[in-house]
């Protein structure tokens, strides 16, 4: 067994910390590009992707988007629909699923 | 003994009523559509007909396995140099190749002085068979180790372990459509996020590049991102995995001066036995399934190089109003997948 001082197990926990985090961005950028592009208009939207912005709520932020959305089809209906097939879906199956 | 037995018939009674409703929903959405679709497979079957249906035996077989091997002879011309027939010739109208009416090149390679062009009467299918297959064999590795290595990663109790965890899941939860509408924004080719990142890296020395409309790449991107997508959901199964495996052998394994990769070696892989299959299998069956990426993101192009087996028999079934080629697309998935199936069930078979 190597000798471990104080110093280099705080070093492999440095690293340990390092590479959790590399790997938490390669998932968790996407989603934040999905968020934070919800919030822009589309001619900002597309400006933003060549550079950082495109991970961060700057400029024109609003949730006109998600009210166009409501606008523009009976999305309270669809919600309904998918909470209906979750539930069915959900106690079907741990009904018959389960023994 | 008759006592006993009557009792067990007893109980059986109730175990099958209780287990009727689930029987027959299973039988009406799955067992039945799929002896339909067996059925359809030997007929002429469309969605809408004026016509009616007729058996038309292996016919449907015939069309999408059906192929030939040809050699075609080179024709000298004036300087000498070889300059081969086209297939078309073979094929179109030729009564003496009655045979090869109807058919397409698939590929041909060349042969000493002559060349070997393989034949089929449904090149696509023959494109989705080998397109799911570079899938699959791409996806199962990819998906499934590094599923492992990130449930490696997040086995161990430090601060904070389980947001790392969450965030490595999130993926997963959000539904595969949205998902695919996502990728489609970061693999663009010309502002891209995935093209801005690699200029960005290789400060501009990198080329964007299309990566859903070029050829060579958007099957892979597709892989990569269904990867991306799925494998929190294996690095959950193997963390259930990892979580079994008793401490004490990893105790027993350091008293004894055992290094990290023997720990690995003969503690850890030999306890996540079982948890393997799991994984295995079931990736490789959502792998075959692989369908809403390509639906969302590719339907197939560019020339054809993202088509896959179950996306052709959607799009045959009801894009092209074709039911029974759709159908027998969909039992010839079945067999391979079937078959497969038994394959990995027989080499991980617990040996004594």
């Amino acid at each position: 067994m190597a000798l471990v001082t104080p110093d280099s197990r705080g070093l492999r926990l440095a690293v340990r910390y390092l590479v959790l985090l590399l790997v938490a961005a390669v998932f968790i950028f996407p989603l934040i590009f999905m968020v934070v592009s919800s919030l822009k208009p589309d001619a900002q939207l597309l400006r933003d992707t060549g550079n950082l912005r495109a991970f961060l709520p700057l400029d024109d932020i609003s949730l006109d988007n998600y009210f166009a959305a409501f606008h523009r089809a009976p999305i309270g209906l669809f919600v309904l629909n998918s909470i209906m097939v979750t539930v069915i879906t959900v106690s079907g199956n741990s009904a018959y699923g389960s023994k | 003994m008759t006592q006993h037995g009557s009792k067990l018939t007893q109980s059986n009674a109730t175990g099958w009523a209780m287990a009727l409703p689930a029987i027959v929903l299973v039988a009406t959405f799955i067992i039945l559509p799929f002896f339909f679709a067996f059925a359809f497979s030997f007929t002429n079957q469309r969605l809408i007909s004026p016509n009616p249906t007729e058996y038309v035996g292996l016919a449907n077989y015939r069309r999408l396995l059906g192929f030939r091997v040809i050699t075609i002879a080179p024709e000298r011309d004036a300087d000498g140099a070889p300059k081969y027939p086209r297939v078309r010739k073979f094929t179109r109208n030729n009564p003496d190749f009655p045979h090869l009416s109807g058919m397409r090149e698939w590929f041909s390679i060349p042969w000493g002085e002559e060349k070997i062009a393989i034949l089929s009467r449904d090149v696509l299918f023959l494109k989705c068979l080998i397109n799911t297959a570079i899938l699959v064999l791409a996806i199962v590795p990819l998906q499934g180790g590094g599923a492992l290595l990130l449930a490696l990663l997040i086995n161990r109790k430090l601060r904070g372990i389980n947001l790392f965890r969450t965030i490595y899941f999130m993926p997963v939860v959000i539904s595969i459509v949205v998902v695919s509408l996502l990728w489609r924004f970061i693999y663009d080719g010309d502002d891209g996020l995935l093209n801005n990142l690699l200029a960005a890296v290789t400060f501009g020395a990198f080329k964007p590049v299309d990566w859903l409309g070029n050829t060579d790449t958007a099957l892979s991107a597709i892989i990569a991102m269904s990867s991306w997508q799925g494998v929190g959901f294996h690095m959950v199964i193997w963390l259930s995995g990892l979580q079994t495996i008793s401490p004490t052998l990893y105790e027993v394994a350091e008293i004894s001066g055992a290094s990290k990769w023997q720990t690995f070696r003969y503690v850890t892989w030999p306890g996540l036995r079982n948890t393997a299959i799991v994984v295995l299998i079931v990736i490789t069956m959502q792998a075959f399934a692989l369908f809403v990426q390509i639906d969302v993101m590719t339907n197939g192009e560019p020339l054809d190089s993202t088509q896959t087996l179950v996306f052709q028999a959607v799009e045959r079934g009801y894009g092209k109003q074709d039911i029974s080629g759709g159908s027998t697309i969909s039992v010839l998935l079945f067999l391979v997948v079937l078959a497969i199936s038994i394959m990995q069930r027989y080499l991980t078979r617990q040996r004594h």
